[in-house]
């Protein structure tokens, strides 16, 4: 691990890892014919994206309006109102998707409330790594892209430390940076209850019981009874 | 080959940080009815940023500790909840929630609050 230099001097540095990126889906989903109709009148479109993957890839993603992606979204994309502690709401649309861990396929969802009459498609671009927890051998990244490489006058995402958090564990990793550092997690668990059982989903919500960040360290824990594991990257880039 | 055997390669797409963007902000207080009711407040922030980028947001309450993830829930009484969110709403504004929801049956006065973000603006040069 390099020490000696700022990697934020630098926008490409072969001391440092880069994150890389092994796939790339983009496309549109919107409510049609074969559109589910929940029990409140929500309809629920799905849309499968098999990965071929021997591993189920930490995701993450954005959603648009717009087939150019101006106005875009983070996934999950909420519009209106949300739950909040199970009390009343009104949703209008509602985006996610979710990594299937039983085959490790991706599962695009959008719901639409009965109140909207005519739901506009929705874009996506959703992006895929390989977990800590694999050690697949696989080809360069899968993408639509006729052509991309690495260009110098991009500020590419250096790693600083990637792992996992197991069930019920704490890690308290001292990263000395004196800034706060860009981090994903994931959290992999098992639902017995539905179709599927077993799913990956990147974390949108800022819980203090998984993971806070200082200037000196990065605090993750994997709750016990829910989660089966979490997985982290840390970025030597600034948030 | 798989892709950690290389530091860098040209052969896997990556993620790049393209700008980035923090704040505080702090919503008034008030007073909410009882009886479900619902209260939403907004404020929003000029941050431009390119088309189709991917909006990272972690979020502090005291611009010392930090927590990953847009939205933030906190309890302000017994069945009284507070949402705070952060979200990129178009390629020029960023908009900050606070969304109030009292299921009691009397109203209820909140203090007013503080939150601190940070987004990162992430893409992969590919995909324009």
């Amino acid at each position: 691990m390099a020490s000696k230099i700022d990697a934020r001097d630098f926008l490409i540095n072969t001391d440092y890892e880069m994150d890389k990126v092994i796939f790339l889906y983009d496309g549109v989903i919107q409510i049609d014919g074969d559109a589910i109709t929940l029990g409140d009148g929500t309809r629920r479109e799905i849309k499968t994206i098999t990965t071929g993957l021997p591993f189920c890839p930490l995701v993450f993603g954005f959603c648009s309006y717009d087939k150019n992606f101006k106005d875009s979204h983070t996934f999950p994309y909420y519009e209106g109102y949300r739950a909040v502690g199970g009390l009343p709401i009104t949703i209008n649309t509602d985006i996610a998707f979710y990594v299937d861990g039983e085959n490790n396929n991706l599962e695009v969802t959008y719901d639409a409330s009965s109140r909207v009459t005519n739901p506009q498609p929705i874009y996506y671009r959703i992006y895929g790594f390989e977990p800590t927890t694999s050690n697949a051998k696989i080809g360069k990244t899968s993408t639509h892209a006729k052509t991309f490489t690495i260009n110098s006058s991009q500020d590419y995402r250096k790693l600083y430390k990637k792992g996992v958090v197991h069930a019920g564990e704490t890690e308290v990793i001292k990263h000395e940076l004196g800034y706060i550092p860009q981090i994903e997690l994931w959290s992999s668990f098992t639902w017995p209850y539905g179709e599927h059982e077993v799913y990956t989903y990147r974390i949108a919500q800022a819980e203090e019981n998984v993971l806070t960040t200082t200037k000196t360290t990065a605090t993750i824990s994997c709750p016990s009874g829910w989660w089966d594991v979490v997985h982290y990257r840390i970025y030597y880039d600034e948030a | 080959m798989r892709p950690e055997d290389f530091k860098l390669n040209s052969d896997y797409l990556a993620i790049a940080t393209a700008s980035r963007f923090s704040s505080v902000v702090t919503f008034p207080g008030g007073s909410i009815p009882g009886s479900n009711s619902i209260q939403e407040h907004t404020l929003d922030f000029n941050a431009p940023a390119l088309d189709g980028t991917i909006s990272k947001i972690q979020i502090s309450l005291d611009d010392a500790t930090w927590y990953p993830g847009y939205f933030y829930e906190y309890d302000i009484a017994t069945n009284v909840k507070a949402r705070f969110t952060v979200m990129r709403i178009n390629s020029k504004i960023i908009r900050a929630y606070l969304i109030i929801v009292n299921g009691g049956d009397s109203a209820v006065s909140y203090p007013a609050k503080t939150f601190f973000f940070k987004e990162s603006s992430l893409y992969a040069p590919d995909m324009v």
